[in-house]
């Protein structure tokens, strides 16, 4: 026996109202000078002990009321009836993978994580549930996803799935986690659903569910008939240190055979207190190369610098590791892809041959090639050759890792065949217009309709902001007038420049920091505007394209999100925009190979781009990045999940109202109220009919001693 | 102490002028009067024929018999006399009931009222009326006269009949009877309230001294219907010291009960004994209760 609502219990008090008030009606009556008492004295006699029975029986039944009415409202379940059907019920878990369950728990001995704790009872609560509870698992971090493929009653199998899980997932998505939790609980034809949250309640992470998102949480369980019971169950966390290792880079390097590359790490210390003597350890494929012991003020960052060459040509992996006790071990650990290659040969195609690097076409492009770069690279690595258009041979196309055709009119159909076909093996080609180029030849030869789809947006009409080279442009040069004839309306910028980042190209990220070089200062004069080919067909055509753009493969689609808005073409994609909005940058695959499509000059010619200091890493980076895609480095251990503080009492009291949950900080406080609201029968019901029948007892008992003498 | 000159109001004598009380039984009266005598005498009711004897007188034989039968018959005839009528009136505590608002006729003036009315109508017929009233004892007794100024000497004293004291209905008539030596009519205006078994067997010994025995008996309204329900402390009006609270509603039903039961039994020993009872209440005009009762009286 058992109440829900115990404190109610305290009005059973009320009782001493009908006593008290029974005591003071016999205390108070009229006195009558009467003179037939034969009569009454007999009377009396002979009722004496009926009215007295029903006296104390009406004044039972008067105390019985507010006792009962107490009785009802404080929910009494009996525990001891087993219910039909038992305890019927459905319980999704909503468990909590995140990373910063790694953290040892509070709850068990030492050593023991937060999520073993966490599947602990999960397992326990599953078992001790019975059979006739359906169990369904969703996991909480990253994408949230249903462990079982649905709901079991088998609690065996839920240990087994529960046992193979790691806490390795990142940020949790708790929303998405209780709409899949709510679609699990409506499939289930169990009368009682109640969904179980196991976590740590990190503040980063659940700082998320706030008044505002408590829509969207509502939306979660919306199709259920009866809103789910809601339980948070916290697993609380040692507090503790915990160092985080970064790498500052977000793409795989690509460098020479023994040349000398910089691995930059950060180690951020998420503890109130200092970490003294933390050691960090470099790997080069599994090889401790170097170690640093460092201190680390509380809440701060230490950079730690790192070198290595590789003398080996192909893929390496440099790892800065954390040597501590860490309670998440994921986030101790920073990886870098490195690809060595041999040489890189770069073919520089132009259309005449010019003898002063300068005055060339790709003499610039060749001088920033041939430099240095910032990563310091061995000269000899990186071998350009530049050659005239009318000279290119196929042994020469073959040997080429990335070829660059900068202003030539136009190619001869062998020349352009051997090139459609060394990009389709894997090589980079790098297109730079100019006031030679044919731009109709390569808008037929290398369109989606022509004899390859290489060019991966079409050359439109020629824009220029020089009006003194629009004075003497021959034909086919840029001109205002072509450039302003189709929208006269809109005013011509004085000076166009690259648009500012962020740029999610792995060439141009090195630009997102300022210090690396600004691009937005690249002032152009000129170019050619770059249109998708999806926008010379009808509007339909064009839908379509949106749509299957939606499809693109994730790097391209990665490329495309930049901070202006790209055009997409069904198989290219705007990689970055000038001020203006127009393209100036546009890549796209072909085969294996990568074209990349720049709107303008390669020289001094149409912008100031090769005097810049910007010039040289963008060009180095862009032909690099054409040898071997560079990869995204996946950060798992997110920063907010190494951050392991978490909510205090009154924020998780506040995140229970706002979901409507009540609060069970261990497995025996759960299954007591479970086994109380499941396998109990709450009979306030039955009391609530007694009470009834208490008040029309006393009604009519009242009714035959006070007015059945009437 | 109530003005005797107010216990008969004009309309009560205007009304009680036009009856008549006739005895049931052969009465024994000093006077010719409407009722039949015991004794034989001068009279235009011829009642029997009777041998003659030495010493009767001459003038009562029947000459005409005797020359059918020559034998000497005295002619006897009926004799009427006058009603010897005692009342007694009953003045013990509980006649002092006036209801529980206390601002109705108790009893006792009903009673008062009632018996002088009789007393009216008795002196009015010429009849000799006497009273008695009693409560524990007998208080005053006034024996029958039939004088006209008799009738003020009555009235006098019952406005000066005082209540108090407890009922001893059957004692006193054990002492009343003796006194009443004479046959007549004895009429008992009181509650009642004694034992019905001890009070029947006293009147009793009234009948078998040849007294016609009339009861009035005297109910307030509250006593027939207990109309209480609030708790209540029962005082008695005859011994201070008894006293009760109660629940008049817990006990109605019981005291109806033993009310019903106990006018049963004062009634059906009444008819036993051919007692006239008459139940009267004090919301009643006391002349037309009369009225109706002579009226169905009749003549005995």
């Amino acid at each position: 026996m058992g109440f829900l609502n115990a404190v109610l219990l305290f009005g059973a008090a009320s009782l001493a109202v009908p006593l008290i008030i029974h005591l003071l009606n016999r205390s108070k009556f009229q006195v009558l000078d009467w003179g037939a008492m034969h009569l009454l004295q007999a009377a009396e006699l002979q009722n004496s002990r009926r009215i007295q029975w029903q006296s104390i029986l009406l004044l039972l039944i008067r105390c019985g009321i507010p006792l009962l009415l107490a009785i009802c409202m404080a929910r009494p379940i009996l525990t001891a009836w087993q219910i039909a059907g038992g305890g019927n019920s459905a319980i999704a878990f909503v468990l909590d993978d995140s990373y910063s369950m790694q953290a040892n728990s509070l709850q068990a001995t030492d050593g023991v994580s937060s999520f073993k704790t966490a599947t602990d009872n999960l397992n326990n609560i599953a078992s001790s549930l019975g059979r006739s509870t359906q169990v369904s698992v969703i996991t909480l971090g990253g994408q949230p996803k249903s462990l079982l493929d649905g709901s079991t009653f088998d609690s065996r199998l839920v240990r087994r799935r529960v046992e193979s899980l790691q806490a390795e997932q990142g940020p949790i998505q708790p929303i998405a986690a209780f709409e899949l939790a709510g679609r699990q609980l409506i499939n289930s034809s169990q009368p009682q659903r109640q969904v179980v949250i196991l976590s740590d309640f990190q503040k980063s992470d659940w700082s998320k569910i706030t008044n505002e998102s408590f829509v969207a949480f509502q939306n979660a369980f919306k199709d259920l008939p009866v809103k789910p019971r809601i339980t948070l169950m916290p697993i609380r966390s040692q507090p503790t240190e915990n160092l985080q290792a970064t790498i500052d880079a977000t793409f795989s390097e690509v460098i020479g055979v023994e040349d000398p590359l910089d691995v930059r790490a950060t180690i951020h210390n998420w503890s109130t207190q200092p970490a003294k003597s933390a050691r960090i350890i470099f790997q080069v494929d599994d090889v401790d190369i170097a170690a640093k012991n460092i201190d680390i003020p509380a809440q701060s960052d230490v950079q730690v610098l790192f070198g290595c060459k590789f003398d080996t040509a192909g893929e390496h992996r440099a790892v800065v590791r954390v040597e501590e006790v860490s309670p998440i071990q994921a986030d101790n650990i920073a990886a870098l892809p490195i690809y060595v290659l041999e040489k890189l040969s770069v073919l520089l195609v132009e259309p005449v041959a010019v003898q002063e690097t300068l005055q060339a076409e790709t003499g610039f492009l060749e001088l920033a090639l041939q430099m240095q770069g910032a990563a310091g690279r061995n000269d000899g690595w990186l071998q350009t050759k530049r050659v005239q258009a009318d000279a290119l041979t196929e042994q020469m196309v073959k040997q080429a890792n990335v070829i660059v055709v900068a202003n030539v009119p136009r190619l001869s159909d062998q020349a352009a065949s051997w090139i459609e076909n060394r990009v389709k093996e894997g090589a980079g080609l790098l297109l730079f217009i100019g006031a030679k180029t044919d731009r109709e030849w390569f808008n037929q030869r290398w369109s989606p309709q022509g004899a390859a789809a290489v060019l991966p947006f079409r050359y439109a009409e020629p824009q220029t902001t020089d009006v003194a080279a629009i004075a003497s442009a021959p034909a086919g040069q840029p001109s205002q007038t072509d450039a302003t004839s189709n929208d006269t309306s809109t005013p011509k910028p004085a000076s166009l420049h690259i648009a500012s980042g962020p740029y999610n190209h792995p060439a141009l990220a090195l630009f997102n920091r300022p210090e690396q070089g600004r691009l937005d200062q690249v002032t152009v004069r000129s170019w050619v505007r770059l249109t998708p080919w999806s926008s010379d067909k009808s509007t339909e055509v064009v839908e379509a394209s949106d749509q299957k753009s939606n499809n693109l493969p994730k790097q391209e689609s990665q490329t495309s999100s930049a901070s202006q808005t790209p055009n997409t073409d069904e198989s290219g994609a705007s990689v970055a925009l000038f001020s203006n909005g127009d393209t100036f940058l546009a890549q796209k695959q072909f085969g294996k190979g990568t074209v990349v499509q720049c709107a303008t000059s390669a020289n001094d010619a149409w912008t100031n781009m090769p005097l810049r200091p910007a010039f040289v890493p963008l060009i180095q980076r862009l032909v690099i990045g054409m040898v071997q895609p560079p990869k995204v480095i996946d950060s798992n251990a997110n920063s907010s999940e190494s951050n392991l503080e978490l909510m205090n009492k009154q924020e998780l009291e506040s995140l229970a109202t706002i979901m409507g949950a009540q609060i069970q900080e261990s497995t025996t406080e759960f299954l007591d109220t479970a086994k109380l609201q499941s396998t109990g029968r709450e009979i306030w019901r039955w009391v609530l009919l007694a009470l009834v029948i208490f008040l029309f007892s006393e009604l009519l008992l009242e009714k035959r001693l006070t007015r059945g003498g009437r | 102490m109530t003005d005797s000159t107010k216990l008969l109001s004009a309309e009560d004598r205007d009304r009680v002028a036009r009856l008549q009380w006739y005895a049931r039984q052969v009465v024994e009266g000093l006077t010719v009067g409407t009722h039949r005598s015991p004794h034989k005498g001068f009279s235009v009711e011829f009642k029997e024929h009777r041998q003659y004897v030495r010493g009767d007188e001459i003038r009562s034989i029947d000459w005409k018999l005797f020359g059918k039968t020559d034998r000497l018959y005295i002619r006897q005839y009926e004799e009427e006399t006058n009603l010897r009528a005692t009342l007694v009136v009953d003045q013990s505590g509980s006649m002092k009931y006036k209801g529980h608002q206390g601002d109705g006729v108790s009893k006792h003036d009903f009673a008062v009222r009632l018996a002088a009315c009789l007393a009216y109508l008795f002196v009015g017929q010429h009849d000799a009326v006497g009273l008695a009233t009693f409560d524990t004892t007998v208080q005053s007794y006034i024996p029958p006269r039939n004088r006209p100024s008799h009738l003020s000497g009555l009235l006098t004293m019952l406005a000066s009949s005082e209540c108090g004291g407890e009922t001893r209905l059957s004692d006193v008539i054990n002492l009343l009877a003796p006194k009443i030596r004479r046959r007549g009519v004895v009429i008992l205006i009181s509650d009642c309230f004694d034992e019905a078994e001890s009070l029947l067997r006293s009147l009793s010994f009234l009948q078998h001294a040849h007294n016609d025995v009339v009861i009035f008996q005297v109910w307030h309204p509250d006593e027939l219907t207990f109309p209480f329900y609030s708790r209540t402390q029962f005082r008695s009006l005859e011994k201070a010291s008894d006293q009760k609270v109660i629940d008049p509603h817990q006990i109605r039903k019981a005291y109806l009960s033993n009310l019903d039961k106990y006018r049963q039994a004062l009634s059906d020993g009444c008819k036993q004994r051919r007692i006239s009872l008459i139940p009267c209440n004090t919301d009643q005009s006391h002349s037309s209760l009369l009225a109706s009762f002579i009226s169905q009286r009749g003549i005995g």
